[in-house]
């Protein structure tokens, strides 16, 4: 479920498992005091959520820094030819997710991917169950209209 | 009356406790807005599902391998809150969530079934791993809480460090619950550069203090 969680996160197989084996060995070299097994889940899960958010943080960063390198090195038709096949990648789901705010994207993935309760998700992101509720409504909401301001039919 | 959309949303994640959810199933069965509004949340939640798949197995796996892992004959730990369920909560598991662990029923439940044998091997890999963190790193939680704030201290009264050595010599000497503040000053004393004088609290991980993963640190403008 990590590993799920970090891929839909992180974007890539190869982040996904080093997000991952890095949360397990910063676990052990810690050694925080758990009361229950649980917490020690928790604080993972939490661990994992955030490595996964920095990276695509940075890839984003990254990314757009060489998006406006490479459009001023090339010319106008092989820009537009670019943005063409830049339009493909929307009809994956993930183009889509990524633009959720990382508030609302946690929620939606812990709950899809990690088939985590709103009770645990208040856990893992120190918020409450109510409060989980609503962010789940509300990226369902923004990933729907984000699709759809697209034109991509959902139902 | 329908209900309100975050509720339909709520319910269809199965959040929704008895006797509402039965209601609501009843007025979702007849109301041909509200019905298309759940069929569009599980229209959603089955795009995410769908979307590019990946080998988990094989990943944790290889996480498992480079983590250390003989994970032989461990037995493993008998502690309680469900280490089977964090393993499984864990572990790799079907596409889908797993409908055991939070016990409902799924709706848009594309549970691909795995060969029973590999989910036993899944499940056990993980086990150990549970148990090896658990035996590693968990340890009661005891009742005895201490805070500390900041102190403090001004430049030239020296005899505030035998202060704090009195002070961590008697918490260390105490078992019992101990409740320990120390006042913020009321004023703020200045040191030369214009900053106010604080002290940082000791370290959470010095051992006496480690019950807790709280620490507390004077604050800086």
């Amino acid at each position: 479920m990590l590993v799920r969680v970090a891929y839909r996160i992180a974007g890539t197989e190869e982040a996904a498992e080093d997000i991952v084996h890095e949360s397990f060995i910063r676990l052990i070299e810690k050694r925080i005091p758990f009361a229950t097994l649980d917490d020690a889940k928790f604080w993972l899960i939490r661990v994992v959520k955030n490595g996964a958010l920095n990276y695509a943080k940075r890839k984003g960063r990254e990314a757009r820094a060489y998006e406006r390198w490479w459009r001023g090195e090339r010319t106008e038709t092989e820009a537009t030819e670019q943005e063409v096949l830049r339009d493909e990648s929307k009809g994956e789901i993930r183009h889509y997710l990524d633009k959720l705010p990382e508030n609302l994207r946690s929620v939606l993935v812990l709950k899809e991917y990690g088939g985590m309760s709103y009770k645990e998700i208040g856990k893992v992101l120190g918020i409450t169950e109510g409060n989980v509720k609503v962010r789940a409504f509300r990226a369902r909401e923004a990933l729907l209209s984000l699709m759809e301001g697209d034109g991509k039919h959902v139902s | 009356m329908c209900p309100e959309p975050g509720l339909i949303s709520a319910w269809v994640d199965g959040e929704v406790p008895s006797p509402w959810k039965e209601r609501i199933a009843a007025h979702v069965a007849s109301c041909p807005e509200c019905a298309a509004r759940v069929a569009r949340y599980r229209r959603l939640s089955g795009l995410l599902a769908d979307a590019a798949p990946i080998d988990e197995e094989a990943i944790v796996s290889r996480i498992e391998a480079s983590l250390g892992g003989s994970l032989d004959g461990r037995p493993g730990a008998s502690l309680s809150p469900s280490p089977a369920g964090a393993a499984v909560a864990l572990g790799p598991s079907r596409e889908g969530p797993d409908d055991s662990r939070t016990g409902h029923p799924r709706f848009w439940g594309r549970n691909i079934p795995l060969p029973l044998p590999v989910a036993i091997a899944a499940a056990a890999i993980f086990l150990f791993f549970a148990g090896v963190a658990a035996t590693t790193f968990i340890r009661p939680a005891k009742p005895d809480i201490q805070t500390l704030a900041a102190s403090e201290i001004k430049p030239s009264d020296s005899s505030q460090a035998a202060n704090m050595e009195a002070l961590v010599h008697y918490l260390e000497s105490q078992n019992a619950q101990v409740n320990l503040t120390i006042q913020l000053p009321s004023g703020t004393t200045f040191d030369s550069s214009g900053k106010p004088f604080v002290m940082k609290a000791t370290d959470a991980n010095y051992a006496p203090f480690s019950q807790t993963d709280t620490s507390s640190t004077g604050s800086e403008p």
